[in-house]
């Protein structure tokens, strides 16, 4: 039998609803409702398995935080859930612990689930670092695809501990069985759940994961040894910086180095690269005419047009926006 | 069963001779070839991995000073041999997990490995390797979670 051009539609659409409605389901992702910076929150997460297809493997979950946080360090995480299938039986598991599966491999990609995570579905829109988190239970599943099971309803708890800085970042969980990965339709299963916003307070700083900044980085984590992009964005929302519209953007950049002193270089020609962005390769060293073992401490910069005479700066640092390397 | 283990024993030989022989393509597409010869490699690409671009970014066309970077192989009955590199204008020497030989290296192709490898006969360590047939280097700088690649082609000079 063939389809033609409605039939197709309706096929396809068909298809689209049963990959859309088959399998596993976020009945719910709780987040503490006012979350405090250094202490411990649990977040909660009910996953809902149909067993109306065959499937196997673990039960994993990702979830996306910052980077400072590191979760991997303090993770804890158990589910419960009642009526799974595994090995031709139904039983209940009460409190099951998840292990870290970070380096687990993920089987569509063949890379460590957190590498696939960053790699398939990137960083959700955060400007600053983060990183996903990825959990596995122990307990195999296996659903027969008979369609006569009850539904199973796990329940997640995920506890982990803040860092010390005031936070606003994006987040999502996203769930599969260890088997199928990131295979989606017909042959596997994989969810990523809406995102939304979390905000810590009551730490220091005030780090906004969840706006664009002005100066930012590529790669996002680097140190002053490595290659760097310098990218500058001329106009954020309602707010233009005095550069904005400009054809030409120069990047300005003074280096500190560890034994207290400056060098300064100036008026680096940077690339246009859309209407408002603006970016700069440079490698450090090399910039600033430093031997290779020369230890730089601080970078800032500052941008400006071809004569001087519009400039965007920090107006809260004298020396300019403050490019951070990692610790290591 | 045993048809299916002698197809996979085929991929397998092929991969490993494809490998070998896009080492030596430009030598061997040169009829005057006698087994003995000196080639010279140049930069291509420059990728640069971190957690989010986990497939590379080239970063080659950003600095010219990568440009003036060769290695160079002498071939001896047919085997790689020795090696050179000339680090040109490139402004770090020390990075790539070994010091850069000053003058040229005994080296050999060790396919008991995957990637292939170019060794130092001395020491055994890796200096390059054939990765998807390309000859490349990895290393990294200064960041634990960044790092580089060169790429390698022939220099037609």
């Amino acid at each position: 039998m063939t389809l033609k051009g409605k039939g197709k539609t309706v096929a396809a659409l068909a298809g689209m609803a049963m990959v859309l409605f088959s399998c596993i389901t976020f009945n719910s992702v709780v987040w503490p409702s006012n979350p405090k910076a250094n202490s411990e929150i649990e977040v909660k997460v009910q996953v809902q398995l149909v067993p109306e297809t065959e499937r196997s493997g673990h039960f994993v979950l990702a979830m996306l935080v910052p980077k400072s946080w590191k979760v991997s360090e303090s993770i804890q995480a158990v589910y419960s859930a009642k009526n799974l299938q595994t090995g031709g039986k139904l039983v209940d598991i009460t409190d099951e612990a998840m292990v870290l599966a970070n380096d687990y491999t993920e089987p569509t990609t063949t890379m460590p689930y957190n590498t696939a995570m960053l790699s398939q579905y990137g960083v959700l829109g955060n400007t600053g670092p983060v990183e996903w988190v990825v959990l596995r239970g122990t307990t195999k599943v296996d659903t027969d695809g008979s369609g006569v099971h009850p539904t199973t309803t796990a329940d997640v708890s995920i506890k982990l501990r803040t860092g010390n800085n005031n936070i606003k970042f994006f987040t999502a969980v996203a769930t599969c069985l260890s088997d199928n990965g990131f295979n989606t339709g017909n042959d596997g299963e994989f969810l990523i759940s809406d995102t939304q916003v979390v905000q810590v307070t009551g730490g220091s700083g005030n780090d906004d994961f969840t706006v664009l900044h002005f100066v930012s980085t590529t790669p996002q984590t680097f140190r002053y040894g490595d290659f760097v992009s310098i990218e500058f964005v001329s106009k954020i929302g309602d707010t233009e910086t005095p550069l904005y519209g400009e054809e030409k953007v120069y990047l300005n950049a003074v280096a500190t180095l560890d034994d207290g002193s400056d060098r300064t270089v100036k008026n680096v020609l940077m690339t246009k690269s859309g209407d408002i962005h603006y970016f700069r390769y440079i490698f450090p060293k090399q910039l600033f005419g430093l031997e290779e073992d020369a230890v730089i401490t601080d970078l800032h910069v500052w941008f400006t047009n071809a004569d001087g005479s519009k400039v965007a700066t920090d107006s809260a640092n004298p020396k300019g926006f403050l490019v951070s390397q990692a610790a290591e | 069963m045993k048809i299916r283990i002698i197809a996979l024993l085929s991929l397998v030989a092929v991969a490993v001779s494809s490998c070998y022989s896009v080492g030596l393509q430009d030598l061997t597409s040169d009829p005057d070839y006698d087994g003995n010869k000196t080639s010279t490699f140049r930069i291509f690409k420059v990728l640069q991995f971190d957690d989010v671009n986990v497939s590379g970014i080239d970063i080659l066309p950003y600095f010219d000073f990568f440009n003036t970077f060769r290695l160079t192989l002498t071939y001896k009955d047919g085997k790689i041999s020795s090696m050179s590199m000339d680090n040109g204008d490139v402004p770090f020497s020390r990075k790539y997990g070994f010091e850069i030989p000053s003058q040229t290296v005994d080296v050999y192709f060790d396919n008991t490995v995957h990637p292939n490898a170019i060794r130092r006969t001395d020491t055994k360590e890796i200096l390059a390797t054939f990765n998807k047939g390309v000859l490349v280097m990895n290393f990294k700088l200064d960041c634990a979670t960044v790092s580089y690649r060169y790429m390698f082609t022939g220099v037609t000079e």
